[in-house]
């Protein structure tokens, strides 16, 4: 079973870092980062699946194309930006990891930003039209 | 990409730190120095590359351009 796969990876990485950690920690550090990897692109392989049914039965509920997609968009954008920031915290430097989640909120904020004023501009439109 | 990357590194980080035990014991800091920088650079090659297609990856099931 893929979970009891995952859970032993994570496990032998887990104390392969920990033995590392006391003679190289540099290396410690590489190494939690390829096991995170490894974990992540675990997890993509799925995603990928779910997309595909959730963009297929999307049309008939009504959510259009482009707002899923800016749903999926920023699901990348914090898988990205939080495995970065969960590497520099890891090492020690939580200033950087702090500075690297703030940009990933900005981006996302401008990612979003226009479907966010397409909802201002109708609620606009709805106040005018009511009497 | 496998599990094989995790052991690597794995071994790669032990044999560095015995070599550079070893190294100090006799006395040659500055190789052991150059000994763990190289092991450094070695590992950062591997785990470079894997960080490269993994972000291709998201980028291309996220729909990221």
């Amino acid at each position: 079973m893929t979970a009891f796969k995952l859970a032993g990876i994570a496990l032998l990485a887990v104390s392969a870092a920990v033995v590392l950690r006391a003679y190289r920690p540099e290396m410690a550090l590489q190494l939690s980062v390829a096991a995170c990897l490894f974990l992540l692109a675990y997890a993509l392989s799925d995603i990928a699946a779910i997309r595909a049914a959730v963009d297929g039965v999307a049309g008939r509920f009504g959510l259009g194309a482009e707002q899923l997609k800016l749903v999926f968009k920023v699901i990348g954008i914090s898988y990205v930006v939080q495995f970065a920031a969960e590497a520099c915290r890891d090492a020690g430097e939580s200033a950087i990891a702090s500075k690297v989640e703030l940009a990933g909120r900005v981006l996302i904020v401008a990612a979003a930003l226009p479907a966010l004023l397409a909802v201002l501009s109708l609620l606009s439109g709805l106040l005018q039209q009511a009497p | 990409m496998g599990i094989d990357i995790i052991l690597k590194i794995a071994g790669i980080g032990i044999l560095v730190a015995v070599i550079c035990q070893l190294l100090k014991q006799t006395g040659r800091e500055d190789i052991a120095m150059l000994t763990a920088l190289m092991g450094l650079i070695i590992v950062l090659g591997l785990v470079v590359g894997e960080i490269g297609s993994l972000f291709n990856e998201v980028k291309r099931i996220f729909g990221l351009y």
